[in-house]
């Protein structure tokens, strides 16, 4: 796992090629770069779609911070964890 | 701690009788009347703006299509939480309680829609705030009593200026602003978080 990575100005991108299968409250993400299905839950999920390319960290964090209630700390906490998780999943690029 | 006080109301009689005596059922809640609700439970409500009077005097929890722009459109409006009209009556009674502990709720996989909506209305305000920086103090002057909801003589009045002059700030100031009426102003003012009455996003 990636733990190195500075997220605070990151625009980070999702895998284009990702698969996504929906099924209730459960999201499974194939990766078939690596072969790997990856289930997300629906936080991950979330800033997994924030991953286009444009939108910073500090952005995704703001966001939830407003949408969740969280202190800015916290929610930079969580995304960057969330990040980190989905680039060692090889779901996004930085 | 006391139980929650909880109303329902929607358009289908038989599903809002089924949803109270469901609620009414559960040790955490009571059901009661819209005057003395903490938690209103709104089904299918017809419009946005239907929400935001009962908004005002107890917190919404919104019972609507499962469609992400309805649930911006309901979280907007002024309720603290939105669930799909087919969510279980378990998932309503949970949801009660977390809108009664003041936490928002919504749809788990609704929440990227939600987000990627907050990140463009955070970087809209922030362009707005950008462009509001370029006005000089006098425009922002008349600006700030345009939002308030002056005309042009009582503006003129205020900043002892003719109205002819005030006029001229306003052109340059609608130029900058990208703003054509005074309605658009009153708007970019809301966006701005500069009405007394603005309320931040959608929780």
């Amino acid at each position: 796992m990636n733990t190195t990575t500075d997220w605070s100005h990151a625009t980070p991108l999702r895998r284009g090629q990702a698969w996504v299968q929906r099924d209730g409250d459960e999201t499974a993400v194939y990766n078939p770069d690596t072969g790997m299905l990856h289930l997300l839950n629906a936080s991950a999920l979330a800033i997994w779609e924030l991953c286009d390319g444009h939108t910073t960290a500090a952005e995704m964090a703001e966001a939830v911070a407003v949408v969740t209630g969280l202190a800015p700390d916290a929610s930079a906490a969580d995304v960057e964890v969330a990040l980190t998780s989905l680039l060692a999943a090889g779901l996004v690029e930085a | 701690m006391g139980r929650i006080r909880v109303s329902v109301t929607g358009p289908d009689a038989a599903l809002t009788a089924a949803l109270t005596a469901y609620l009414a059922a559960q040790p955490t809640l009571e059901t009661t009347g819209a005057k003395t609700t903490e938690v209103t439970v709104v089904i299918s409500p017809p419009t946005p703006e239907s929400i935001i009077d009962l908004a005002v005097v107890s917190s919404v929890l919104v019972l609507g299509p499962d469609d992400p722009q309805a649930m911006i459109a309901g979280l907007e409006a002024g309720a603290l939480g939105y669930l799909p009209e087919t969510a279980p009556f378990g998932d309503v009674a949970a949801g009660v309680e977390a809108v009664a502990a003041g936490e928002a709720v919504v749809p788990p996989l609704m929440l990227g829609s939600l987000l990627r909506h907050v990140v463009r209305r955070r970087r809209a305000a922030r362009a707005d705030l950008e462009r509001l920086a370029t006005l000089t103090e006098r425009e922002r002057q008349v600006f700030d009593l345009l939002a308030e909801g002056h005309d042009r003589a009582a503006i003129a009045q205020s900043l002892y200026i003719s109205v002819g002059t005030v006029r001229s700030h306003l052109q340059r100031m609608f130029r900058k602003l990208d703003v054509h009426t005074h309605a658009d102003v009153v708007g970019f003012a809301a966006r701005c978080g500069l009405l007394a009455s603005d309320n931040e996003e959608p929780r």
